[in-house]
This record gives structure tokens, C-alpha cells and sequence, in this order.
């Protein structure tokens, strides 16, 4: 249940950012979380709801969970592909690759009103 | 302005592209240059419960002879662990989580002010018994070590593979038990490797000592 301390996280973020722009609430959030990033959206989805009841610039938010599809490339045959850390390249079936997306955890756009 | 009532709010959208752990990375940056600047080797031990960690480090500090060792030991509700390796003459630092099931970087950051004076040389820092939670957690370390046992089972790299992908060493435990349990060593491995093809793997058994040396040899290095 990390989910609950990524969530943690991610109000400790928005509400310094509030802060920053002397804004009086937040409407709605938008994270990213890579497909496997090891993240269970609907515990995540679930930390957030349970938490903003505690926060009251949070209390009217609402949370949007953008999911990042894994994409990986070869390090031999540069061949890129979709996948995820069990999917060898299909060119050379080898496990040399790059991961370039899939394991995003990041807050990425905010809106409050000021 | 609101446009509904005129109230004079108004709405402004931030583009972030933060990642959420980005307070912890800041901790652990700092711990990482903390621990260079004593020249500590920080040793990040991740593992299910009853895996073997904290027999690792007791078995570690019995053979160690290249300079002090200090244990943080996290732990979600009791000190039994800290006590265990007290006993051996450690110096020991316990967070107790509070049921919180991974150690951050700013625990790991407090608990070392508990431990700076006693100069060691090598930091093990036994994070709490998980296998999922602890990967995503950057504490600042040289090494991040998971330890797993035979009777766990050889699918684990693929139900856990974060922890797996983040680690530079696989310390395999219980290998005295492999004639009594299905754990096939190649099929583990070879999930391991998919997911981290340069993952060093040393298989021990702490109740035979078959392996002992080359983890000792390796930590040596």
C-alpha cells in the first residue's frame, strides 16, 4: 500500500504550490503513472478521495490519472516496441533495452483558483 | 474572473511535470553526498519478511573485519530487529514506521544523525519486510541489494520486478533448503535477468555458510 504514501506526496506538492501562487483552492490535478510503474490506480484513486476529505483546499478537486503506456527500445537492433520488463525485442529477442516510458509517477498539471 | 457569479477568482493551470517522489529524491541526494563526504558504504537491503536480512547483517558482522558496521533498521511496529543486532554489539538506529511499509529517504536521513559518530564504514540499512513498496523509495544508497529466500518461490521476480530492476544485487537465501522445495534456480534467474540483465546474483546459505564468502568478498570489492 505505497499508494497511500505517493499520495501523501503528491498533496504535500499541490499544496505547496498553492501556497507559491497564493491560490485559495485547487479544482483538479492531473498525474501520470507509467503502466508499470508498479502502481495500483484504483488504491491510488482511493488514497486521494479518503485524503482530500482532509484537506480542505483539496476537498472540492478533482484527480485525473493519465496512464503512460510502457515503450521500450533495443540497445542492439534499436528496434522500438511496446511492452513491458518481461518483453524481449522482437527483432533479436534479447532483454538489452531501454525503457523509455512506463515508469512515470509525476504530477502534471494543476489548476487552482487564485 | 469566476464567470459564473463575477466574484473576482480566477482560474490558473500549472504544468508541473514533477515527479511525486521528488521531495524523497531530494533527501536522498542529500544523504548520498552525506554519506560520501564520511565515506560510508550504504548498503539498502529490500526483501520479503523472513527472507533473511536481518541474519545477513548478523552473519556479515560476525565475519566482517575491514572497519565498523552500523545497522539503520526499519520496522513497522516493534524494535526486535535492532535489538537482535545490538546484541551482536552494533551500533543500531530503529525506525519504527508506524505501519508505514517502506523507509524513506528523510527517516533514513534521521536515523543516520543517531549513528554519524560512530564512523562506520559500512551502512546496512534494513528496510522494512516488502518486497513491492521499499523499490520506489531512493534512500540515498551505494547498493540496493534484494534478498530473497528459496521457499519464497522462483516467480517473485515477476510479480516484484521493480524491486528486481532497481537492484544491483540479487542475494539468494536458504539455498541448504533447495532439495526440499520447488525453486527452480534457473528459472528465477532467468526472469531476474529480463528484467535486469546485469544483476549480480550470489545464492548462501546462513545455516551451512555455502556462499558466505563470495557476498564477503563482494562487499570487500
Amino acid at each position: 500500500m505505497h499508494e497511500a504514501s505517493l499520495v501523501a506526496a503528491l498533496v504535500e506538492q499541490v499544496i505547496a504550490l498553492k501556497e507559491e501562487k497564493g491560490a485559495q483552492r485547487i479544482t483538479s490535478l492531473r498525474v501520470r503513472i507509467g503502466e508499470f510503474a508498479g502502481v495500483e490506480v484504483e488504491a491510488f484513486r482511493f488514497a486521494y478521495e479518503a485524503l482530500k476529505e482532509k484537506v480542505p483546499e483539496l476537498r472540492e478537486s478533482v484527480l485525473e490519472i493519465e496512464i503512460v503506456p510502457g515503450r521500450l527500445r533495443c540497445r542492439d537492433c534499436e528496434t522500438l516496441f511496446e511492452g513491458d520488463y518481461f518483453t524481449p525485442c522482437p527483432r533479436c529477442q534479447n532483454f538489452n533495452r531501454e525503457i523509455l516510458s512506463g515508469e512515470e509517477l509525476e504530477l502534471r498539471q494543476v489548476e487552482m483558483e487564485v | 474572473m469566476c464567470e459564473t457569479c463575477g466574484c473576482g477568482q480566477r482560474k490558473i493551470t500549472l504544468t508541473v511535470g514533477e515527479a511525486l517522489l521528488s521531495e524523497n529524491e531530494r533527501w536522498a541526494q542529500k544523504n548520498r553526498a552525506w554519506f560520501k563526504k564520511r565515506q560510508v558504504k550504504v548498503i539498502n537491503l529490500i526483501g520479503s519478511p523472513g527472507a533473511g536480512k536481518t541474519s545477513l547483517i548478523e552473519a556479515t558482522a560476525r565475519l566482517w573485519n575491514q572497519g565498523k558496521i552500523a545497522v539503520i533498521e526499519g520496522d513497522p511496529e516493534t524494535q526486535r530487529d535492532a535489538e537482535r543486532l545490538s546484541a551482536l554489539g552494533l551500533p543500531v538506529a530503529a525506525v519504527t514506521t508506524g505501519g508505514v511499509c517502506h523507509l524513506d529517504a528523510r527517516m533514513v536521513h534521521q536515523a543516520f544523525h543517531q549513528l554519524v559518530e560512530t564512523d562506520p564504514h559500512l551502512l546496512f540499512i534494513e528496510n522494512v519486510g516488502n518486497l513491492l513498496c521499499p523499490a520506489d523509495f531512493d534512500l540515498g544508497e551505494d547498493l540496493s541489494v534484494v534478498v530473497l529466500s528459496v521457499t519464497e518461490g522462483e516467480d517473485k521476480p515477476e510479480k516484484y520486478p521493480q524491486a528486481f530492476r532497481r537492484a544491483q544485487v540479487l542475494v539468494l537465501t536458504k539455498i541448504d533448503l533447495l532439495p526440499y522445495v520447488d525453486f527452480s534456480l534457473d528459472r528465477c534467474l532467468s526472469l531476474a535477468r529480463q528484467i535486469n540483465p546485469s544483476l549480480k546474483v550470489l545464492p548462501l546459505s546462513l545455516k551451512t555458510g555455502e556462499g558466505l564468502s563470495d557476498w564477503l568478498e563482494f562487499l570487500r570489492s
